[in-house]
């Protein structure tokens, strides 16, 4: 079966494009046509398979909402009302100082510059290594080498894609990958960077978001560069990083985060 | 009716989470593309909501976490079925979503307690009742469904998804970095037939359509 030959009225007549009486004259021929009835089964399944990619997509938006909501929400601790005598009233009074000491020093190492980085970080989905025709396997083996966790070997892969090539953006976009996994965050920032220049709509936004993570990994939190980019993202409410920005922007501003500004 | 496109998507932008309304909301969702997104995300940030649903799972075998994923693949039903007509505002969206949220926790128990289907008690009688029309689809089926789309690649994935969203072929151009529209329409042309292809070549699916 061709199925060049069916397509077009078949998206047509499945996206309600076609007029009531090409619709009739459409249901007409799909009762004597059984090709066409093949086809139109085959157009209804690959809708299918769209669904679920929506559905992963939308899945992922939500949990990155839900991790947004998570970093903003303060510590809570419960409140158990006691009668005790003044004995226990002392003891507990002691062990009350002793967690409340642990607690507040726990409270503060959520929102260290690497907590926090720790906490927004995702790293790219294995599903973005996976290749299809031969002309877009020009990275693999940078691909292969961060999915072994290679990170020096990635480094060099991607570094060898040079400014004005073919996928650079996408090279350095994977380089700083490389480079955070590996802890170089200065590195891994600067390629972001440079990723984010090129303006290419697939990796820009992503890149962005990630230079800031790796400017806060690095501890530049108070540099000018950290700030401009930070609240850039976190003002365009068309950015895709826009909420997590926000929100990264509340914990820095953070009372806890103050209590281990000194210990960073 | 509800058809893509009737509000521009800076409109719904602008709007505060609270402001909207089910038919706004619907709307949006329709019309896909950003007004989609921002229709979702006022639709997730209402707690009340969020924690009856929890509060619900909480009380039937699950914990906080059960009832948040079911919120989030509530929301995920209702997206579907507002975008292919299944639910027009016939009820309360917010009553519809609940009973959706209710209607997956009480699958999900049953799944877990492998026992045979047994109806739910029916709650007090709530003037946003509905029953939800909900596709369960097999996990032999979904994985099916995602190897199909790791094979499909990425590109294509993308853009399909932001066609079958309603995005326009200038917005799917800019999105995804076509050099003009007419470009972008070539390739959805291109991966959709590819798709038909991969799903025509698995022997799964060519079982299922036989059935």
């Amino acid at each position: 079966m061709d199925l060049n030959q069916y397509f077009d009225r078949i998206d047509q007549y499945e996206t309600g494009a076609l007029s009531p009486a090409d619709s009739a004259a459409f249901e007409a021929e799909l009762q004597a046509n059984a090709e066409l009835r093949e086809a139109l089964a085959l157009y209804r399944q690959a809708g299918e398979v769209i669904e679920q990619q929506i559905e992963n997509n939308l899945r992922a938006q939500l949990e990155t909402w839900a991790a947004a909501e998570q970093a903003t929400a303060p510590p809570t601790g419960k409140v158990v009302p006691m009668r005790l005598s003044w004995i226990r009233w002392a003891a507990a009074a002691g062990v009350a100082l002793l967690l409340g000491w642990f607690g507040f020093q726990w409270a503060g190492r959520q929102y260290t510059d690497q907590a926090l980085y720790a906490g927004y970080y995702e790293k790219p989905a294995d599903s973005a290594f996976r290749s299809g025709p031969a002309a877009e396997q020009v990275l693999q083996p940078g691909f292969e080498a961060l999915q072994k966790g290679d990170w020096a070997a990635a480094q060099a892969f991607f570094s060898g894609i040079a400014a004005g090539q073919e996928r650079y953006a996408e090279a350095q976009f994977y380089l700083g990958h490389a480079a955070l996994q590996a802890g170089q965050y200065d590195m891994a920032a600067a390629a972001f960077e440079r990723c984010a220049a090129q303006g290419e709509p697939k990796f820009q936004e992503k890149a962005e978001w990630n230079q800031a993570l790796a400017l806060l990994a690095a501890g530049q939190t108070e540099t000018q560069a950290f700030k401009t980019l930070l609240t850039r993202i976190a003002n365009s409410p068309n950015h895709s990083f826009a909420a997590q920005a926000q929100a990264l922007q509340l914990q820095l501003a953070s009372f806890w985060r103050g209590n281990v500004k000194g210990k960073m | 009716m509800l058809t893509p496109g009737h509000i521009s998507p800076a409109y719904y932008t602008s709007m505060k989470e609270s402001d909207w309304t089910d038919e706004q909301l619907l709307q949006a969702i329709v019309s896909g593309g950003r007004a989609r997104q921002d229709a979702l995300r006022a639709i997730y940030a209402d707690q009340e909501l969020k924690r009856k649903v929890i509060q619900h799972v909480r009380f039937r075998q699950g914990n906080a976490a059960d009832g948040q994923d079911m919120f989030h693949e509530g929301i995920i039903v209702l997206d579907r079925n507002v975008r292919e007509g299944k639910f027009r505002g016939e009820a309360p969206l917010k009553g519809y979503l609940y009973s959706i949220c209710r209607f997956l926790w009480m699958n999900q128990v049953r799944k877990n307690a492998h026992t045979r289907v047994v109806a739910e008690p029916p709650l007090p009688n709530e003037p946003d009742e509905i029953t939800p029309e909900i596709a369960l689809i097999s996990q032999e089926r979904k994985d099916t469904l995602h190897r199909l789309l790791e094979q499909l690649g990425e590109r294509c994935q993308r853009i399909l998804e932001l066609w079958k969203l309603s995005y326009s072929m200038e917005e799917i151009a800019s999105t995804l970095g076509f050099s003009s529209p007419d470009m972008a329409r070539k390739a959805k042309y291109r991966c959709h037939l590819n798709l038909l292809d991969l799903v025509r070549q698995n022997p799964q699916m060519e079982q299922w359509r036989q059935l």
